[in-house]
């Protein structure tokens, strides 16, 4: 096993990038650094680390893709600047940038539009996780007919993908979704 | 990995944005974390040794006395620091398991220690992490095993006898310690005496002596003395068997004293005298009767109440039996090998020795137990001090006693 350490930036400059404390910053990599000795996060510890959060389910699916939407420089591992940075976009962000943020996760191909298959894909990979929570009991077309009902909500033009103006201003419509949001500011 | 929910948990919240978009109704409220989010260092001294540490890092674990609120009762207000007067060798190894999650067992330390000090701080032993727990797990058996001993030991000593006990269990006390009365000592040495006499007899009745006037061949002396064997012979069955039935009176549980391992040995010993005197003088079964006279030889068994030592051998034997029983199992399978490729290698030549596979099976165990040129079939002759030793050494790498 090469022992490759990747030490991040310096504290200032990682607390100018996010929207972190000195003190968050150091509890934050103080833990990453125990459960990270070697100072990066692979795939299949990010799907461990899912697994025991969700054991009724298969979070591995969901973990793929959220791997993917950390990993912003696309080299299979998070540092822990990508890992504090997408924390600081989901926990302290502008409402604009969490979206454009879960606009990101959906996108699993990356080129700037959802399509059907892609919101099929998340989807699946949603309810897999949740497991046997879901309800009503997950039967053949229940993934299908809320991948209907995203589309119908999000896509205005009706061309049949989605584009990032297009769910940015569909989630600001949504009542539901701005109280939810609401929540999960500043939570650590 | 309860660090590791500690640290993540931040992040899973933060990824549950992600489906927020497609939930159909509100979400629920994250549970509020009341815990202040400053984290300070907690100073522990252990008998002098200053332990420093996060809160956090104590909280881990919440059902330890160290992550709960029982921690509070060490605390000393005047030092600021909570002392515990205990061992800080251990302290160290407790303490690393909140930082690390894994739980060392020091391989130098005394087993019985380390656990009271694991009972101390609320810790269960369970939770050892895999790279120690067979160690742990071995000398714990080890020292539950030698206390058993010990116990047995203690039961069987000299304490003096309860005031009010009735001859039966002054008698059964005279038998289990002959070291008790004079009377119990003179028995113990009279009955060893007997056993060596008799296995000594056993011995000496196949030597051939001179034959007496009128024959030509060599007699076992068996059969020249016959009658002086035979009164020697009844006279140790006859010891025996009183022996036997004292204990049997004496015994505190009869039914338990009846299945233990001694007096099927002495009842071994003294059958094979008792059948030969039922039985008639029939040619047919006088075989079967020249059979059962082997087993005449357990009487030196008996001399296991004699000899600590055989008492410690039969419990190595009993406790490595798993691992004998493989060592069985394991050669049975080489022979029926090899037997089965030497039947089928030589099968088309004419004239070779191994007629069927069975046949095979002797050639096999005796090429095993390495005698090679004593191949003769009419008698066993399995040279039982390389076995012995064979078995032991291969036993010795298995057991660890």
């Amino acid at each position: 096993m090469t022992m490759v350490c990747h030490r991040p930036e310096g504290l200032e400059q990682l607390e100018a990038q996010t929207n972190f404390s000195k003190q968050e910053l150091q509890i934050l990599y103080r833990g990453f650094k125990n459960e990270c000795p070697s100072g990066v996060v692979n795939e299949e510890t990010f799907k461990h680390i899912y697994a025991q959060f969700f054991p009724h389910g298969d979070a591995s699916m969901y973990a793929h893709y959220l791997f993917n939407a950390f990993d912003t420089t696309n080299n299979g591992s998070i540092k822990f600047k990508d890992f504090v940075v997408g924390l600081s976009t989901l926990l302290r962000g502008t409402l604009r940038e969490k979206l454009e943020w879960t606009f990101h996760l959906y996108d699993i191909n990356r080129d700037g539009y959802i399509n059907r298959e892609e919101m099929t894909e998340i989807v699946r990979a949603i309810y897999d996780m949740m497991g046997k929570y879901t309800y009503p009991a997950l039967k053949g077309d229940v993934p299908q007919q809320h991948v209907d009902a995203f589309f119908q909500k999000m896509d205005k033009n009706k061309d049949g993908v989605v584009t990032m103006e297009e769910f940015i201003i569909a989630c600001q419509e949504d009542e539901n979704m701005m109280r939810s949001m609401q929540l999960f500011e500043n939570v650590m | 990995m309860a660090a590791g929910v500690a640290t993540w948990l931040p992040f899973a919240r933060a990824a549950a944005v992600g489906w927020l978009p497609l939930a159909k109704k509100t979400m629920p409220k994250p549970p509020v974390d009341n815990s202040s989010r400053s984290d300070e260092i907690l100073y522990v001294n252990v008998s002098g040794v200053r332990f420093q540490t996060w809160k956090n890092t104590l909280d881990r674990y919440p059902d330890t006395l160290l992550g709960s609120s029982e921690k509070e009762f060490f605390y000393n207000e005047d030092t600021q620091e909570y002392f515990f007067d205990r061992d800080p060798e251990m302290f160290r190894h407790i303490l690393n398991f909140y930082r690390t999650g894994k739980l060392h067992y020091p391989r130098h330390e005394c087993i019985q220690a380390f656990d009271e000090e694991l009972a101390f701080y609320g810790i269960v032993p369970e939770i050892i992490g895999d790279c120690c727990m067979e160690e742990y797990r071995d000398r714990k058996k080890e020292n539950q095993e030698r206390l058993a001993e010990d116990t047995e030991a203690n039961e069987a000593n000299d304490a003096p006898l309860p005031p009010h006990s009735t001859s039966r269990e002054r008698l059964w006390r005279a038998f289990e310690n002959p070291h008790t009365s004079t009377m119990a000592l003179v028995f113990y040495y009279v009955t060893g005496f007997f056993i060596a006499v008799s296995v000594i007899a056993n011995v000496v009745e196949t030597v051939p002596c001179q034959p007496p006037k009128g024959m030509v061949k060599d007699l076992p002396c068996g059969m020249k003395y016959q009658l002086a064997f035979f009164c020697m012979d009844t006279a140790c069955v006859l010891i025996f068997t009183f022996e036997y039935l004292m204990r049997l009176f004496a015994a505190p549980s009869r039914c338990k004293f009846m299945r233990s391992v001694m007096s099927v040995i002495d009842v071994v010993a003294i059958m094979p005298y008792y059948i030969g005197l039922v039985m008639p003088e029939n040619e047919d079964v006088s075989g079967a009767f020249v059979t059962l006279r082997v087993f005449r030889v357990f009487r030196i068994f008996k001399f296991s109440r004699h000899s600590q030592g055989l008492r410690i051998l039969g419990y190595t034997l009993k406790s490595c039996a798993s691992e004998l029983g493989f060592l069985l199992f394991s050669l049975t399978m080489a022979i029926i090998i090899f037997a089965t490729v030497m039947f089928y290698a030589e099968k088309g030549t004419k004239g070779s020795t191994f007629t069927s596979i069975p046949a095979s099976f002797w050639y096999t165990i005796v090429t095993m137990t390495t005698l090679g040129k004593h191949i003769k079939r009419h008698y066993i002759q399995v040279d039982l001090k390389l076995l012995v030793l064979w078995t032991a050494g291969f036993t010795q790498t298995f057991c660890r006693h």
